[in-house]
């Protein structure tokens, strides 16, 4: 009966944690698809050619708005509002673009997404796909921004531009035509904090979204490679990147280390760009410093992904949701970023035909790793065995030598029994 | 006889695993020649001319003389140099092979597992091959060919872009490896017993580590230095038969020895002796103290070997190093215990507390671990990691491999050791291939969790072990002076007997027929044992043959 109870009490104890750390619903998600023919909300068909994926994510204390163009330079914008009554998201999009004026040139004033004059507003333009010819396998170091468009022996490029996208299942998907390039982003819009399922299981919370950028077969070009000797490969790719902030500082990129590297084997190491606003809201762009180099994702076939800062204003936002909200006299910040993938000194994975990034967008604190509870359980328990053997060992080592212990002898006397104590 | 014990030939000890030789049945004589031996057939003016100018009395090549002997050793350091040099190969190169060969840390960790399953069997039989069936001399040659060409064939996988080639090599040198090293022992043994045979093990572990140090820092400049060969496996290749170059030499050393070996045996008319003895009846005769030193053995040393082999890209990735500083780093370990081995050896000869000493040195690496996995990043912690894992390292196994001596019956040694390394090499067979398959789905934290763990269950092992010991009133722990006494009383109740009784030395009766009273058997089987390691037992004929295991003890001449 004992047991029965406590088996009971110990099974009720458990579904209530169970059911208070269960994944919690924190926002409601609104998607809103279109194209230049159709428009869509919640779809899971496969949409041709799309030009904006608008997300609405209701809270209680805010709303967030999570903007995909592909009309021009591919664009994700982010920006929070105070918390909105307004569910529905298709009417909430089509009074934010001048679709005609958008889709047509995207001038300045023809997108105004809510938000994006308020205390927290940003958006990261993907501008270029450029071929770094890395012929003394420095990476990252040995990349200049200063000298891309002045040295075309070392640097050629596609326009992200350039792409026809297409869109299903959380994926959008761009080839260029006669080029066997393809570049697949795969979007997360969460509603709840958790982790992605595939590697680099980035730890997101309901304040951010993640994306996966994989570039197929890139067509190297020959400055890339070398004419006496096919074993000899320099390609490197580079992801040009463009911040345009609104009322945001200027950001820095912070590095930090944790301890674990369970969930991306052999990286320790989390990157964060951090920018702070006028307002309560700060924002950051977090990645891991690695690109995977083969679709099962092991850190065996991988190089780094580090991020290389260009000069502000070197660059002009090309057209691109970005311009549509702020033209050029109100961008306040455009800040060039290159994401350089390979690894210093590595000269087996120049010319790579699979290369991967992810990264993380998100307001507020950006979110860390911690020890898992498996380790932390195997430490104990590893730890605690001995240590309790220990302490039994000795207190039964102590009991058996009895140093206390008298034996006592009892023999009768004039007085009766006596006792004599004998060790 | 020899007058030494197996305490003093284990000690000062370093990496005993790769010592196991039972000296007492190895009666070394490198006998004087009588002064005024003379060839047969010779005249007295030739015969005194060629005394005179014989080889044998010139210092360098009398058998007999210091300085032979000591040729001899250095001939003995190379036997084994090249075996140690190639072991390490995989972890001095690591991110090479697997980028080059394309493979992952679970396949990379096949090449140190396949390594040791040879030797899960050798290590039983590798002792009686040599002595009944090969002799020391060739069977020294044989497997010094096994490790030249099984390190041909891990070279060869390389040019033809094979792993799969670079597996056979591996399972081809580990044929060889370990049974070499056994090999070395019974030279070291044969040349030096009742003389510096404590230092001539130190020395030989000592080169032996210089061997795999040096392997760890110069492959990888190597590789780097061969950019002329575009082509990255043939590089890869090249490197590797530099490997094969050192084992070339180490055969030829293995020659050498043995013709030498040959000639000083002639000269002193050595003979030989009865060599090993195993016996897989005996282990149901091991108590539960030698079975948890096993368990300490194996859980202990699947943290050490495996942890090198992946230490280079951890030191890589967790803290910045650049590939030849983490690969430096990595040979601290090797580079600490050649060193400071023979220097514990003496500590723990001259103290005892062995069980002390043994829990220490676990306690010691699984801080070393704990380091490695909750550290930060700073440059200074895996210095210092690896620094204390060599120091920990050599503690343990100064103060692990004599335990077995103590636990067992001088006739069953070879049968203990053998069983000891079987399971050593089975767990160095199988961990690799977890660590691998953890480092690549869950990481390093995990990893150094999992090698925690294993420390976790040695250091249980340890404290059990002590306990059982204590409550035993056992010997494990004696302190050295505690333990001469004991040995000394012992002496001393011997000769007590035998003049109570008219009973040997050696506990047989000298004819009445009755049990000797310094006998106290158990049981039939331990009696026999008790017999046995008395030296002069004979067995009859027909225990003998009733098992075809112990049939040996009929060659070496001790049945009637």
């Amino acid at each position: 009966m004992m047991a029965g109870t406590a088996f009971g009490l110990t099974f009720f104890l458990l579904c209530i944690m169970v059911v208070t750390f269960a994944n919690e619903v924190k926002r409601k998600k609104c998607s809103f698809t279109r194209n230049e023919t159709e428009q869509y909300l919640d779809t899971k068909r496969l949409l041709e050619n799309p030009q904006i994926l608008f997300y609405q994510l209701n809270g209680r204390n805010d709303t967030v708005y999570y903007t995909w163009s592909l009309v021009g330079a591919p664009t994700l914008f982010i920006s929070v509002t105070p918390a909105s009554q307004d569910t529905n998201c298709a009417s909430v999009a089509n009074n934010s673009f001048d679709w005609d004026e958008f889709t047509a040139d995207q001038s300045y004033g023809s997108a105004y997404i809510p938000g994006y004059n308020g205390s927290f507003a940003f958006s990261i333009v993907f501008n270029r796909l450029i071929e770094f010819s890395d012929r003394k396998y420095r990476a990252n170091k040995g990349f200049e921004p200063s000298k891309l468009n002045n040295n075309t022996d070392r640097y050629s490029w596609l326009h992200m531009s350039d792409f026809n996208w297409t869109f299903q299942d959380n994926e959008l998907t761009g080839k260029i035509e006669n080029d066997s390039t393809t570049c697949v982003i795969r979007l997360n819009i969460p509603t709840s904090g958790g982790r992605l399922s595939y590697f680099p299981k980035t730890l997101y919370s309901e304040n951010s979204t993640t994306f996966d950028f994989v570039f197929r077969n890139f067509e190297y070009s020959s400055i890339s490679k070398n004419k006496k000797d096919s074993n000899l490969k320099y390609g490197r790719l580079v992801l040009e990147m463009l911040f345009v902030h609104g009322q945001l500082k200027n950001g820095s990129v912070k590095e930090r280390f944790s301890k674990d590297d369970e969930y991306t084997p052999s990286v320790f190491i989390t990157n964060n760009y951090l920018f702070g606003g006028n307002g309560t809201f700060d924002g950051f762009l977090q990645w891991k410093p690695i690109s995977y180099l083969s679709k099962s994702r092991k850190s065996t076939q991988s190089q780094q992904a580090n991020l290389v800062n260009g000069k502000i204003g070197d660059v002009d936002i090309p057209s691109s949701l970005a311009y549509a909200l702020y033209g050029i006299e109100t961008a306040g910040v455009v800040q060039p970023v290159y994401m350089v993938y390979g690894t210093e000194g590595d000269d087996n994975n120049p010319n790579a035909d699979y290369v991967s990034w992810t990264g993380m967008l998100g307001f507020g604190e950006p979110p860390q790793d911690t020890i898992s509870i498996v380790i932390i359980i195997t430490i104990a328990v590893g730890l605690g065995v001995p240590a309790l053997l220990i302490g039994v060992g000795g207190v039964y080592i102590f009991i058996r030598r009895k140093p206390w212990k008298h034996i006592y002898v009892w023999y009768n006397t004039k007085r009766g029994y006596t006792k004599v104590v004998n060790e | 006889a020899s007058t030494m014990s197996e305490k003093e030939l284990l000690l000062p000890s370093g990496d005993i695993n790769k010592r196991r030789y039972d000296i007492q049945h190895v009666e070394q004589s490198i006998e004087t020649l009588p002064e005024n031996y003379i060839p047969e057939g010779a005249s007295d003016n030739s015969r005194n001319r060629r005394r005179k100018y014989r080889c044998d009395n010139f210092l360098p090549c009398d058998p007999r003389r210091w300085m032979h002997r000591f040729i001899m050793l250095g001939l003995m350091c190379f036997l084994s140099f090249g075996s140690y040099y190639c072991y390490d190969n995989p972890a001095s190169l690591i991110r090479t092979f697997i980028e080059v060969m394309k493979i992952d840390n679970t396949r990379y960790n096949l090449l140190y597992s396949l390594y040791s399953w040879p030797n899960v069997i050798l290590s039983l039989i590798g002792g009686v091959l040599l002595d009944r069936y090969l002799g020391v001399r060739f069977g020294t040659v044989v497997f010094s060919v096994f490790v030249t060409f099984g390190q041909l064939i891990f070279a060869l996988g390389g040019i033809f872009d094979s792993f799969i080639l670079m597996l056979v090599g591996r399972f081809v040198f580990g044929i060889g490896g370990e049974s070499l090293a056994v090999a070395q022992n019974a030279y070291a043994v044969m040349w030096f017993k009742g003389k510096e045979l404590n230092m001539v093990f130190g020395l030989l572990l000592s080169i032996s580590r210089v061997g795999s140090t040096v392997n760890m820092n110069v492959n990888s400049k190597m590789f780097d230095s061969f950019s002329f060969i575009t082509d990255q496996p043939k590089r890869l290749g090249l490197v590797l038969f530099v490997g094969f170059g050192w084992c070339v030499l180490s055969l030829l050393a293995a020659v050498a020895l043995g013709l030498f070996d040959k000639r000083a045996a002639k000269i002193t008319k050595r003979k030989e002796g009865e060599g090993e003895r195993i016996s897989l009846r005996d282990i149901k005769d091991f108590s539960l103290a030698l079975w948890l030193v096993f368990f300490v053995c194996v859980f202990y040393y699947v943290t050490v070997f495996p942890f090198i082999g992946l230490a280079t890209v951890f030191l890589e990735d967790k803290y910045g190093f650049p590939a030849h500083i983490a690969n430096i780093v990595n040979s601290l370990v090797y580079l600490i215990s050649a060193g400071v081995s023979p220097v514990f050896g003496i500590a723990v000869d001259k103290t005892g507390f062995n069980l002390i000493w043994l829990n220490f040195g676990i306690i010691a690496t699984l801080g070393c671990h704990a380091a490695f996995a909750f550290g930060s990043g700073s440059a200074f912690i895996p210095y210092l990691a690896m620094i204390g894992m060599g120091l920990a390292y050599s503690i343990l196994a100064c103060a692990l491999w004599p335990l077995v001596a103590f636990l067992v019956p001088e006739h069953q040694l070879g049968t203990a050791y053998g069983i000891m390394q079987s399971v050593q090499n089975l767990g160095l067979a199988i961990v690799p291939l977890i660590a691998g398959a953890i480092v690549d789905h869950k990481g390093y934290l995990l990893l150094e969790t999992f090698f925690c763990t294993c420390l976790c269950v040695a250091l249980i092992c340890g404290v059990l072990l002590y306990v059982i010991d204590l409550t035993s009133e056992g010997t494990l722990n004696l302190s050295a002076w505690a333990r001469h006494r004991l040995e000394k009383e012992k002496e001393e109740k011997e000769k007590i007997a035998l003049d109570k009784n008219g009973i040997s030395p050696g506990g047989v009766s000298d004819g009445s027929g009755e049990i000797p009273i310094a006998l106290q058997p158990h049981s039939a089987f331990q009696l026999r044992n008790r017999l046995l390691s008395r030296m002069g037992a004979q067995i009859p004929d027909h225990v003998v043959r009733i098992n075809p295991l112990t049939t040996s003890f009929a060659h070496l001449g001790l049945t009637k």
